[in-house]
């Protein structure tokens, strides 16, 4: 049937033109799988692990700018500082500023960069504007993510060009230098849509004069969507940033006042078809990278790195009577070029082969079972179990049981390390670590009430950690690391929000944490364990005891308002010199939208302020010279424009 | 011989009245897939009374038009009554003005609107509005809709697309106010290209949609209520009978038999109940039809 989207006199309804004059044809058309099995999301209840997400309602009614502080609005994860732009988040304790513990996807490809693991968020090409919804899997999640999702994955998911039609302009201005602009333009076509953004933001960083924190990060990313035929489409993502962050600190002779200069980018094309029988397939590859130059005298000639990741993924997802299976492959290389570091190039390449069944066994009852077996180019081979039970209680209500192994793999800069700075520890990795194991249990509780427009959500946990992987000094007091220590992490996290009427939400989400270490393995000069043994008994100190938040959304006529309380209680980074005070901290957002949302012409302006009483809580102490580091109240006006 | 052959025709079910009366051309509006499913039926339970060859065949008694341009067709053909099946009503209601002085009835493909909101109550019973866009041309559909929408409890929340460029715009306009939207056969919205837009766009607000056809379920619609051109041919051969029996032609009729697919895996995702497809059928088939 050939017929053309539309014609002018069809719409005019001119007299005595009927439509097309084969209408009954309307009633078979073929229309292509656009919910296949893949693109379909799980729903909550039926999740194997417990799952908070923030979807773009939640982005904008936060105001927040960063990945980083969205996080705040998951229950148990910590939101740490190492300066104004060097955020990390961590869940369930961390060591340093690097947190390795915690997979982090874009699109499903994992931004967790070598060659020191973590995550380079002021560098990111995205801006928040760009992200559509993100979830955050609290817990080992290894057989369906990978490798380092041992404490969780944050999933995030870009917007593409259904989200919002037309151009889009954002201008915000801020304190403490504060600065974004960003355009947004969308197209959909019968056969392609793309969405294309730009966008530059700055921030001088804190007024701590001790620290050299700000930073500048141009930014530019495509996604399109292509399909040829009913059957298939071809999703193409590019980015690419250019930054400038400021890094030093007075008082330390190897970390002097200087400028990181950064270009990150990744091309990722996938290919999907939808197959008969409502599953689908998936092939595709990503490619990223991310460059470096550091000027600072401290090295023997400029610290300069490329680094690469290239994955080659393959996934199917198959729909049959009571099952929903998905399994599927990756090749993954690594690729570090820093000689200041290593030496020399280091290339690590893995393998993962996963397969995960959602099985309906009675109305009542669903299991999840999962496995991934994965090597980690270091000669390891490790399989990660996962089996969870969901149990409908009530209508509405689920009960959970789960338990899951995961593993993290030691990333090149533990293994590898041969530092040639010209001041500072130098790090000479002895190399042999074997990756770290997470064994996890949880029971977990999902209600929701429409009647009385309540949700209640509450998980208690127990994660038992081995072969962790730490500092391990050599007799010159060079730093190797090697498999030292044992985790034991316990306790309970809850969400409840009840929504008061149409526009008025309240929102409280409280974690209470447990946590204990022992050395499990032996240093290679025993003389240092009395200094271990230090940090282990540290170790309790490294989750907040109590953490959680209040948060409410009101409409007020035009306005929308949202305030939150955080409070934190006293935590201590593993490596950190002070324990971070008690944090009550309350933040709020003033919004005024107008026009007509979704056409041109409107829009909405936002004032927001982070820490509106100024509540000086201690940040996240590293060093000596950063002692006295306070937070800051941070505010900025923000405003979006449609064209 | 003629006994022979009554006695044969005997054993074909609905059609112990006949003899060879009425000879019937059957004129279909196109060759594609529904067309052929009609003609196959249709031919395999009126056996025999189907004349093959070319227009204006000497000794028709019937035409039976297939389609819009079947209809056309038999227009064509002078003073022979028509029995025009799988149109659409509002096409069939449109062209009355030059119907005038022909013997002509309808099946129609639609379902009958009461049909259509039963369905939606009986798959979705937390539904309480029902979106629907449609262009110009099919917005003498509306009056019936919201008729049988009242008539259900259901409140219908209409809204017309004027341009191309407003398709969108005009939806999340609908979506915001509805709990379901209702696809109207207007390929003009729905089609393989825009399909995908709309589905994404009310999956994302967790709106379900409702259909007239297993592809739209197949695409990631909640469920449809349609009848099959077999359906449609079975229903139309009984009005042939009927037609012997009487020498007249029937009234316009609705389709009396359907089909309910439901779409489990969309139905999960988006929270909703599982609804057995048997009970939402015998829920309809309570209601009695129209």
């Amino acid at each position: 049937m050939n017929r053309t989207i539309w014609s002018g006199i069809l719409l005019l309804g001119g007299a005595g033109t009927a439509a097309a004059a084969d209408a009954e044809l309307d009633y078979f058309q073929e229309f292509p799988v656009v919910l296949s099995a893949s693109r379909l999301s799980q729903p909550l209840e039926d999740a194997p692990n417990a799952l908070t997400v923030i979807d773009r309602k939640m982005i904008e009614d936060s105001g927040y700018r960063t990945v980083p502080e969205l996080m705040r609005l998951v229950p148990g994860f910590y939101v740490g500082y190492a300066d104004a732009t060097a955020p990390f988040v961590a869940y369930h304790g961390t060591t340093d500023q690097l947190s390795r513990r915690m997979q982090v996807l874009l699109d499903g490809k994992s931004i967790y960069m070598p060659p020191y693991g973590g995550v380079h968020w002021a560098e990111l090409p995205i801006s928040v504007d760009d992200i559509e919804r993100i979830e955050v899997i609290r817990g080992p999640a290894a057989a369906s993510h990978g490798a380092n999702s041992l404490q969780g994955v944050i999933s995030i998911t870009t917007r593409d060009a259904l989200a919002e039609r037309g151009a889009h302009l954002q201008v915000l201005g801020g304190n403490g230098g504060q600065a974004e602009t960003g355009v947004a333009f969308s197209h959909s076509g019968e056969r392609m849509d793309y969405r294309l953004s730009a966008g530059y933001r700055r921030d001088n960083g804190y007024d701590f004069p001790v620290l050299n924190d700000g930073s500048r990060t141009a930014l530019l990313n495509l996604r399109a969507n292509y399909r040829p035929t009913l059957e298939d489409t071809v999703e193409l993502r590019v980015g690419a940033s250019d930054s400038r962050r400021d890094i030093g600190i007075v008082g330390r002779p190897s970390e002097p006042f200087r400028s990181l200069y950064s270009n990150s980018s990744y091309q990722q094309v996938d290919w999907i078809r939808a197959l008969a029988g409502g599953g689908d397939l998936k092939i595709g590859y990503a490619n990223m990278t991310y460059d470096y130059w550091d000027n600072g005298p401290a090295a023997i000639d400029n610290d300069v790195a490329h680094i690469r990741r290239q994955d080659l993924t393959l996934q199917h997802t198959l729909e049959l009577a009571q099952n929903r299976m998905v399994w599927g492959g990756l090749w993954r290389e690594n690729s570090t070029d820093n000689l200041v570091a290593f030496g020399q190039r280091r290339v690590l390449r893995q393998a993962q082969l996963f397969g995960h069944d959602e099985w309906r066994m009675a109305p009542d009852w669903l299991a999840n079972i999962g496995a991934m077996l994965e090597t980690d180019g270091l000669g390891h081979t490790r399989l990660s179990p996962r089996l969870a039970l969901n149990y409908t209680l009530a209508r509405g209500q689920t009960l959970r049981a789960g338990y899951s192994v995961g593993y993290r793999n030691p990333v090149m800069f533990e293994e590898f390390a041969r530092t040639q700075y010209l001041t500072g520890r130098p790090y000479n990795a002895t190399g042999g670590l074997i990756p770290e194991r997470m064994a996890s249990a949880e029971l977990g509780y999902l209600g929701s009430f429409p009647s009385s427009r309540v949700t209640l959500e509450g998980r208690v946990y127990v994660d038992k950690l081995t072969n962790m992987i730490f500092l391990d000094p050599l007799l010159n007091y060079d730093f190797s690391f090697s498999n030292l220590y044992g985790a034991r992490y316990e306790g309970f996290e809850g969400v409840l929000t009840y929504q008061l009427n149409q526009g008025n939400t309240l929102r409280m989400q409280y974690a209470r944490q447990n946590a204990r270490c022992e050395i499990l393995g032996t240093m290679t000069f025993a003389a240092f364990t009395p200094l271990l043994q230090e940090y282990m008994d540290g170790c309790a100190r490294t989750v907040p005891a109590h953490s959680g938040s209040l948060g409410y959304n009101a409409t007020l006529g035009h306005y929308r308002a949202n305030a939150t309380y955080f409070v934190q209680s006293p935590v201590q980074v593993l490596d950190a010199q002070e324990p971070q005070s008690w944090m009550h901290r309350v933040d709020v957002r003033v919004a005024r939208p107008f026009g007509q949302q979704g056409k041109a012409g409107s829009g909405e302006v936002a004032l927001v302020v982070q820490n509106l009483f100024g509540d000086r809580y201690t940040e996240y102490t590293n060093m000596p010279e950063k002692m006295g580091f306070v937070a800051e109240r941070r505010f900025w006006l923000n405003s979006r424009w449609a064209f | 011989m003629i006994r022979f052959l009554f006695l044969l025709a005997l054993l074909l079910p609905g059609f112990a009245a006949w003899s060879a009366e009425p000879r019937i051309q059957l004129l279909l509006g196109g060759d594609s897939a529904p067309y052929q499913g009609f003609a196959r039926t249709f031919e395999a339970v009126a056996e025999g009374r189907v004349l093959s060859g070319g227009d204006n065949v000497a000794g028709t008694t019937l035409l039976v038009a297939v389609g819009q341009r079947g209809l056309e067709q038999a227009l064509a053909i002078p003073a022979l009554p028509i029995l025009a099946a799988m149109v659409p009503q509002d096409e069939f209601i449109q062209m009355q003005p030059r119907l005038v002085g022909r013997s002509v009835s309808a099946l129609y493909i639609d379902q009958p609107w009461q049909r259509q909101m039963q369905f939606i109550r009986a798959s979705l019973p937390q539904v309480k509005s029902v979106g629907v866009i449609y262009t110009f041309a099919h917005a003498s559909l509306l009056p019936d809709m919201e008729r049988a929408a009242r008539g259900t409890g259901l409140k219908l929340v209409p809204a017309q697309v004027r341009t191309p460029d407003t398709l969108f715009e005009t939806l999340d306009g609908v979506l915001e106010k509805s709990d379901a939207l209702l696809v109207l056969p207007d390929a003009s919205i729905y089609n393989a290209g825009s399909i995908r837009n709309i589905l994404l766009t009310s999956y994302r607000r967790r709106i379900p949609l409702l259909g007239v056809s297993a592809g739209l379920v197949r695409a990631g619609a909640y469920g449809a209520v349609y009848s099959t051109p077999e359906q449609l041919a079975r229903q139309a051969a009984a009005m042939v009978a009927n037609f012997a029996a009487t020498g007249r032609l029937p009234d316009n009729q609705y389709p009396q038999q359907f089909e309910i697919l439901l779409n489990s895996q969309v139905a999960r995702s988006l929270g909703l109940d599982r609804v057995d497809e048997r009970a939402v059928r015998a829920e309809l088939g309570r209601e009695g039809q129209p």
